[in-house]
């Protein structure tokens, strides 16, 4: 397995409507450790695969290096990176077996000799015999992997979508490449297969210890497989951190809305300052904060966001240090918990709670968290994190 | 929906179509069957038009055995000489226009390189030129380069594509998805190895257009063997056809022409039919979409 480092990548498409060009990708810093599961996510848009691309070698880099295995790749074609992709649409070969597909590659990269010679010589014949041996036994391997033997004298047309995804990353790991990248590979799965196929790509991590970096605009999918996320927002990063990390302290506001599902509650109002502490204040909605939370913020425009989580209803809401009185507007009753749309004053917060705790639609309820689960963003620049 | 002015229409479609595809095929029919009459009655038939006396009704095979015996200027040798070289010319220009095409086409698809579209269009632009007008400058090169009364002015340029099929390639290998070639680049290929291994074996309803369609060109090419092949030995099937037309015209021994005609087209017919299920599908799934 290997290494990759990105310093300072950016890609610049070259526009007729814009003279200077059009900056898909600016000044990207990210380190991969051997073994690490990066996963690129953001949303639509935002870079993260034209940046995938850039270090499969598929797209040129612009400006910046990239480094694979301590190696300067920039100027390197794709084919001689030692890199294994898994398409979003699977990019099997329609013409081939499924034991066709998972040996193309291996057959192109193993030396051994050509069937002209191989006609000629029996030594030759004898070793092209033997190297085909090994790469048989090295697909058949990938296949017991990944549950793909009875699947192996099939055509792509005749596999579900699922048995694609999977022959497709048989594909990969049969090649026991540096680095495994992921091109949204499970976005045409429906919900239940995505789930089964994530655990298995942990499953799969885990037992190769293989360096993966995946894309993704699936926040949930990015929480649940990286061991680092990587958030993008117009091709630039916004953070880069574990998934505990980006969920509990969010570099932005941007990451914040856009990790975590609902998405935090924001609230723009402003940061008051006395000897008696600190306090938010907005329209209908007053947050006393706790000592020293907006110790790096000028008194002024500032965005307080609190999780949906962390926001109690009912009974739960009276032995919260901020608490007040909310109208039901709308709940969400999704199985396992409820999503429940709040109104205080002005303001719209999103609440979850179980669903035998959730108040009926229209009616009046206490509302309230700790302050100290509460983050505080700039209200200009990039929005960035102060507490 | 089924219904009685969905039936008529279908019967009234079939109807046209059926008496449409018999009016195409009377010239073969008039052919096939003259070709199977005896000498008088087939004098007669010719010369007087009269559809009844076209009807077989004792075949005799043995015109077509005398017919080939008697084409070129030695007995069944001339016939087979003549087979032969068709055989070699189509084949290799079969061969030669399909891979050539493929390449080139592959590389208008798929490679991004400075000057593609003028150069696309300027290959388009080759195919508004009338044959005629490269005619004499052509054969003066070949004259040059010592390949008149040989096959060779017939092969060679099929090895540098043909324009019609270079578009037909192109149009059609730019369906193929994107990811199948970068996936296959990632596997360790070049473009080389893309386009045989990828590109080409895909394109497979296109190859089956371009091959027929070539076959036929070249099987029934009668201006360019009159042109480059001069001696007995190097004429192809439409020369000895020709000679044969001039030697035995008239309506005397229509019967022995009408033999030699049916054993020359037999080989593209039967072309067409094993490759016809690939050529319907290669012209509907826009193989020529503009």
């Amino acid at each position: 397995m290997a290494t990759v480092e990105l310093k300072n990548i950016g890609k610049t498409y070259e526009s007729t409507r814009a003279p200077e060009g059009v900056r898909a990708v600016r000044g990207v810093d990210i380190a991969v450790r051997d073994g690490e599961f990066v996963v690129l996510v953001g949303p639509s848009g935002c870079g993260k695969s034209t940046l995938l691309r850039m270090i499969a070698g598929l797209e040129s880099i612009t400006e910046g290096s990239l480094a694979i295995d301590g190696r300067t790749v920039n100027d390197i074609p794709a084919r001689d990176r030692d890199i294994a992709m898994v398409f979003q649409n699977y990019a099997l070969y329609p013409h081939l077996s499924v034991r066709a597909n998972m040996a193309f590659g291996l057959h192109r990269r193993r030396q051994y000799p050509s069937r002209m010679r191989a006609m000629v010589s029996p030594t030759y014949r004898a070793a092209r015999t033997a190297e085909s041996r090994r790469i048989d036994d090295d697909v058949q391997a990938a296949a017991e992997t990944l549950d793909l033997v009875p699947l192996l004298d099939r055509l792509p047309r005749e596999l579900s979508g699922g048995q694609r995804q999977r022959v497709a990353v048989g594909r990969a790991i049969v090649r026991n490449p540096k680095v495994f990248l992921f091109d949204e590979p499970l976005s045409n799965l429906d919900a239940k297969l995505r789930v089964e196929m994530r655990i298995e790509l942990r499953q799969l991590h885990r037992q190769l210890k293989a360096t993966m970096i995946y894309v993704t605009h699936d926040q949930e999918e990015a929480m649940g497989l990286g061991d680092r996320l990587v958030v993008l927002r117009d091709g630039a990063v916004q953070q880069n951190a574990t998934p505990t990390e980006v969920y509990t302290r969010p570099a932005n506001r941007f990451v914040a809305t856009f990790i975590g599902m609902p998405s935090m509650n924001c609230v723009d109002g402003r940061l008051h300052r006395s000897d008696a502490g600190e306090r938010f204040a907005a329209e209908d909605f007053v947050v006393e904060l706790p000592r020293g939370k907006g110790a790096g913020a000028t008194p002024g425009p500032i965005t307080f966001g609190i999780r949906p989580d962390r926001v109690h209803v009912g009974a739960a809401a009276h032995s919260c240090a901020w608490r007040s009185e909310a109208i039901v507007e709308a709940v969400e009753r999704l199985g396992d918990r409820a999503d429940i749309a709040l109104r205080v004053g002005a303001h719209r917060l999103l609440a979850r709670s179980l669903p035998e705790h959730a108040p009926a639609e229209g009616e009046s309820t206490a509302i309230g968290f700790d302050p100290r689960d509460g983050h505080l963003f700039a209200d200009c620049g990039d929005a960035a994190r102060i507490g | 929906m089924n219904g009685p002015s969905n039936t008529a229409s279908r019967v009234t479609a079939h109807v046209l179509l059926i008496a449409g595809a018999l009016l195409m095929l009377l010239p073969f029919i008039w052919m096939l069957c003259v070709s199977l009459l005896p000498s008088e009655q087939a004098q007669a038939a010719t010369v007087s038009g009269d559809l009844k006396r076209l009807i077989p009704l004792r075949p005799e095979w043995s015109n077509y055995p005398d017919a080939l015996a008697q084409m070129g200027s030695r007995r069944w040798n001339g016939f087979l000489d003549a087979l032969a070289n068709s055989i070699v010319i189509a084949t290799i220009s079969v061969v030669a226009t399909v891979l050539s095409s493929s390449l080139v086409g592959f590389a208008f698809a798929r490679i991004r390189f400075r000057g593609r579209g003028v150069l696309f269009v300027i290959m388009l632009a080759t195919m508004m030129l009338p044959a005629q007008v490269t005619m004499i400058p052509l054969f003066l090169v070949f004259r040059k380069l010592g390949w008149v009364d040989t096959i060779l002015p017939l092969v060679v340029p099929s090895f540098f594509g043909s324009a019609f099929f270079i578009f037909m390639y192109r149009q059609f290998i730019a369906q193929i998805p994107e990811s199948l070639i970068e996936a296959a680049a990632l596997d360790g290929h070049g473009w080389i190895g893309i386009w045989w291994r990828i590109a080409l074996p895909l394109s497979r309803p296109v190859t089956a257009i371009c091959a027929v369609f070539t076959f036929i060109y070249v099987w029934n090419d009668f201006l360019g063997p009159l042109v480059y092949l001069h001696s007995d030995e190097q004429a192809t099937l439409a020369i000895a056809l020709n000679s044969f037309r001039n030697q035995f015209g008239g309506v005397n021994n229509v019967h022995l022409l009408m033999a030699a005609s049916v054993v020359t087209m037999l080989p593209c017919v039967l072309i067409f039919i094993v490759a016809q299920k690939q050529f319907v599908e290669g012209l509907g799934r826009g193989a020529v979409k503009g």
